[in-house]
């Protein structure tokens, strides 16, 4: 293995690769624990193959595992509700279900402060788009990946990702309109 | 402006406000991210001194057996220190006649030195 060159090949891709399982995770460690997975698994398995290679598929490893992590918390989510109605857990205790929902316009009182800044407001609005959008947007707009190469790293067809990306965007534009009209 | 316009307007922002974010990220984040980096770096080398470890085992396992097929060929092709190499031991072990012939030896060799007498 060429270290020197996987080494810059990481470093280079790194932070933004925290940021997007961050922005699936809501976690920070969570996300450096998907990060560290797909490093590993790409040094492991890829090291050998051409530079020119790397990229599609680490994004495609690092995607996998925040879907995995996903899907793993899905089961783990619905396993603790049922726990908990096991428990008995009376309903002035239980949390309201509509209150767990993820405002579609941002709007929440508790995201209004967050809203002042479009950083902020970027982050905010990022978080509440279903992980699929949020994956089609980032790796379209920000990796600067084509529709073929986000089509690879989902694991979906292209069509998908097309349709994936254009819903966000248009979430995005109107969650973002005070910012970036 | 037009929409299309006004789009890739609002992509460039959106992607300058994620590089900055991302330039921004906390020393403990950054710390944490070089050390899993050299972590999988690490795992990368283990596991291809691992391969070449399992490749060059057969292949000692090959050479050594190549090794006692020479020794083997070379004792079997080497003359032995007697007179009469190995091929011809069993030659003679073979033919009757021949082992009859040198039991009989030293009454041959009496009968050569009566001649010899007989004749003198």
């Amino acid at each position: 293995m060429d270290r020197p060159a996987m080494d810059d090949f990481l470093a280079t891709v790194e932070r933004k690769a925290f940021r997007m399982a961050e922005f699936a995770t809501r976690n920070s460690d969570e996300a450096l624990d998907i990060v560290q997975d797909a490093m590993i698994r790409l040094v492991k398995n890829y090291a050998a193959k051409p530079e020119t290679e790397w990229q599609p598929l680490f994004y495609r490893i690092l995607q996998n595992g925040i879907r995995d992590w996903a899907r793993k918390k899905k089961v783990r989510d619905r396993w603790d509700g049922l726990r908990n109605l096991w428990r008995g857990g009376s309903e002035e205790n239980r949390e309201d279900p509509i209150q767990t929902l993820a405002d579609p316009h941002g709007k929440h009182p508790g995201e209004q402060a967050a809203l002042k800044d479009s950083s902020a407001a970027l982050d905010t609005a990022l978080k509440t788009l279903p992980l699929r959008q949020q994956q089609a947007f980032l790796l379209r707009a920000w990796e600067e990946m084509s529709v073929a190469e986000t089509a690879q790293a989902m694991n979906c067809s292209e069509g998908s990702v097309k349709t994936h990306y254009s819903r966000a965007l248009q979430t995005l534009r109107d969650l973002l309109e005070d910012h970036w009209p | 402006m037009n929409d299309q316009e006004k789009e890739k307007q609002f992509i460039d922002n959106v992607k300058k406000a994620l590089d900055l974010d991302a330039q921004k990220l906390d020393a403990g984040t950054q710390s944490k991210l070089n050390r899993i980096r050299q972590k999988a770096l690490d795992a990368g080398e283990r596991k291809s001194f691992d391969i070449r470890r399992w490749f060059t085992l057969p292949v000692a396992g090959w050479a050594a057996t190549a090794c006692l097929i020479v020794l083997g060929l070379t004792l079997y092709m080497k003359p032995s220190n007697g007179t009469l190499p190995p091929l011809e031991d069993i030659d003679l072990l073979a033919a009757e006649d021949n082992l009859e012939f040198y039991d009989s030896l030293e009454f041959y060799a009496w009968l050569a030195e009566e001649e010899v007498d007989a004749a003198g």
